[in-house]
Parts: C-alpha cells; structure tokens; sequence
C-alpha cells in the first residue's frame, strides 16, 4: 500500500486479513498501513461505517465499484460531507462470497485455516488438499452482473481500472416468465423463511433512518418524547415473521430503496436465510431504467 | 368485500360529494379515506389497507397537472406504478391497486370508477397479502 498514508487524513477506513473474507480495520497510525489489503476477499461494503464514524479532520475510506456507487448516492444525500473524505478507489474483478465459499468447503472437507488464490480461477487450499474452483462459482452474485467495477468517484485510484459487464436482469425475468401463481408460490416458499432480523436493513449503506417504518420494536425516544407519542405510534407492521408481514417488510425495503439501491449484495451476505433480497431490489431497479428509457424516448 | 379509497381533498374527494350532491349511485363498498393530497399516501397505506382484508385499494387524484400541490399526483402515479409492478412480481395480482383521476366535477366519473373498481375486486379471490389470523368483519 505504497499510494496510502496518513498524511492529510486522520484515520483510513480500510480491510484487514480475515480468514476467508477480510475484516473492516481502522488505521490510525504508520505502523497499521501495512496491514491494509485489497483484493478478492474484502466483500464487505466500508461505507454504512460513515454513518456512526466520528473523526475531527479527514477520513480515507476504501471503496470498491459498488461502494463508490453507494457512497455517491449519500454525498447526494447530505449524509457523508466529501470535503471530509479521501476516497482510496480499488477497481474491483468481484469478491468471494464467503457463503458459497463455506459449501464448497463443507464439500471437500478442507480444514481451517484455509487460504484462498486468484489465479483467474480461485484455488482452495488447506496445505493437504488443493480445490481449483471456477470463477464464476465463487464470485458473490451481485459481481457477475456488476456494472462499474471501477469507483466512479475517487482521489487516488490504486490500480488499473476494470471493464464492467452489461447487465441484462437475467434472474429477474426468470422471475418475471413465471405465471402468477407460480410466482407466489415461489415468494411465498422463499419470505415465510425470513426471521425479520432486520439483518439486511442494518448492514445497508442507505438504510440510515434511525427510527424504521416497518420495525415496530425500534423507537427513537428522546427525553422530550411524551407518553402520549410512545403509546400512539402507529405501528404498519406486526412484529410476527409471519409471511404476509414479512412480504409488506421486503416490498416497503424495495419501495425505499427504488433507484438508490447501489447493489452491493450486501443484504444478501448479510441474510442467515439465504433469501434473494436482492432480487426485489433489482426488479424495481429494472423497472425505473424502463421508465427512464421510455422517457428519454419521448424527447 | 372491501374496497378502500384514498381521495384527495381536492379534487376526487370534492367529486365524490358532488356524486353525492347529484345523488348519483355508487357501491357502498367503497370506503372513502379523505387525504390532503394523493402524493400523501404512502405505499405502506395501501400494503396495510390489502393487508387488513381490503380487496381492492384506489388511489383517486387530481388530473396531471390540475394538482393544488402541483406535483403530488405525478409522485404518486409514479410510487403506484412501481409498487404495482412490485406486487405483481410477487405474484399478487397487480389490479388490486387502481389509480384513477378525477377532477371535482366529475361526478359521473367517479360513480363509474367506483362501480369498476367495486365489480374488479368482486370478480377476485381474497387478497394473499390478508395476513391470516386477521378477523374478517363482514
């Protein structure tokens, strides 16, 4: 990491080596630079850290294509000041999905610690047994598809950009070709597994309201808050992880996220269910490129 | 059955009691919400209402851009038309969500669309979004 340093920032926000997937690390002096890493291992989206940061000068942050993504859409926001940032861009070729990654580990029976490589195709290994795995088999879902690999915005750029792919939707008109019943059977089977552990919420880059619409259990009570105000919330929502609910959670998460949505996939690592977040995300992202098409049509 | 209408104060609303005023005939199905303007409902309004058992929800407005907030209308055609599509992908059908315009003379618009919507969520099944230990209050 020779093009980072502390000099006009007060602390990094970077990855550490993590046993698979690298850990979020805060370097605040010389000596933890060279424990700063970037490659395939470090999945995890740095910036939703910026919402309870509390630095007094500058901050640097390590951002990946799908970062930069989120980050731009929070400076838009007035969330994050960008006078007080240094983004460090990392062009990305996608992460390892530590979920996929365990299967295959369960699978072959490799024992920790394992170390993973990149040589265009990722190999496994735990000293005694070496798995060569392919690409697209281990890549998290959101890189196959992803757009901009290359941050979009940056102050210094530590390697050589990446070609995105296009991207054709190809799960969501899978979707999409189902009939209606067949559908609801599809969604009905994959939301009544959802735990409402508010998982994919919390991890969120743009999930930063501090009180939620469809959580009844977190309420921001202030000193000020009367008696009256904490009995008559309304509550949209049960707290029960009952389908239906659950189905209104998922569809208002979609709603609030149209055209925001920065698909970092973080949602999905994040959900102990397995369950396709993503997928609603990308319906209503598919939807608003449609419009905006239809309108730059129009003239 | 059920259906809930979200009218705005304006001009939906106004051409409801004008329908009223004419005495002209619509459903008594209907159970009209009076809002300030029909950018103010918001999607949980509707998930909510399908969810306690309504079968159908309408959305009425002002005409694009006849809006007394002058854009409301446009920002709740857009929200209805994304949840719609968002509903429809879960496999609910997606004309359990109307939108309609109608200006505050329209009275005989607004009894039609009432009849519509009413014999739309007539021809329907319950709603799936009915969460199941919901009492029914019929």
């Amino acid at each position: 990491m020779n093009e980072v340093s502390l000099e006009n920032v007060d602390l990094i926000l970077g990855w550490q080596k993590g046993e698979l997937v690298a850990k979020p690390f805060i370097a605040k002096n010389e000596e933890d630079i060279p424990k700063l890493i970037a490659d395939f291992t470090c999945s995890i989206n740095l910036v939703r850290f910026l919402h309870d940061l509390e630095f007094d000068g500058k901050a640097g942050i390590f951002v990946k294509g799908c970062d930069a993504r989120s980050l731009e859409m929070l400076i838009k926001e007035g969330k994050v000041d960008r006078d007080r940032l240094h983004i460090i861009g990392v062009p990305c070729r996608g992460v390892v999905d530590a979920k996929k990654a365990m299967r295959i580990i369960e699978m072959e029976g490799l024992k920790s610690p394992i170390s993973v490589t990149d040589e265009g195709d990722f190999t496994l290994t735990d000293g005694n047994k070496t798995v060569r795995v392919k690409r697209e088999e281990l890549l998290a879902s959101c890189c196959l598809t992803c757009r901009s690999p290359t941050p979009q915005i940056y102050d210094t750029l530590i390697g050589e950009p990446v070609e995105g792919s296009k991207d054709e939707f190809k799960d969501v008109e899978e979707i999409e070709s189902l009939s209606l019943q067949e559908r609801w059977e599809f969604w009905s089977d994959t939301l009544s597994r959802c735990i409402r552990c508010y998982a994919c919420r919390e991890v969120c880059p743009m999930c930063y309201c501090k009180e939620c619409l469809v959580d009844p259990t977190n309420v921001v009570v202030t000193p000020k808050t009367t008696a009256y105000e904490k009995a008559n919330r309304p509550v949209w929502i049960s707290k029960a992880s009952q389908l239906q609910e659950n189905m209104i959670y998922h569809l208002i998460r979609a709603m609030h996220l149209a055209g925001r949505c920065a698909d970092c996939g973080e949602c999905e690592r994040a959900c102990p269910m397995e369950i396709p977040v993503r997928l609603l995300m990308r319906k209503a992202e598919k939807d608003l490129r449609e419009i905006e098409a239809r309108l730059a049509a129009m003239g | 059955m059920k259906v809930v209408a979200f009218l705005c104060r304006w001009c939906a609303y106004a051409g409801a009691d004008t329908a009223g005023v004419g005495r002209m005939k619509y459903p008594a199905n209907l159970r009209p919400i009076k809002v300030m303007c029909s950018g103010r409902v918001d999607p949980i309004h509707v998930l909510y209402a399908l969810r306690k058992g309504a079968s159908c929800v309408l959305v009425a407005g002002c005409h694009p851009g006849d809006c007394h907030y002058v854009k409301g209308n446009i920002q709740m055609s857009r929200r209805m038309f994304l949840l719609k599509n968002l509903i429809e992908f879960l496999g609910i059908e997606p004309e359990r969500i109307q939108v309609e315009y109608i200006s505050a003379g329209e009275a005989k618009k607004f009894s039609e669309v009432a009849r519509r919507v009413v014999e739309n969520a007539a021809g329907m099944d319950g709603s799936r979004l009915k969460a199941e230990w919901e009492e029914d209050h019929e």
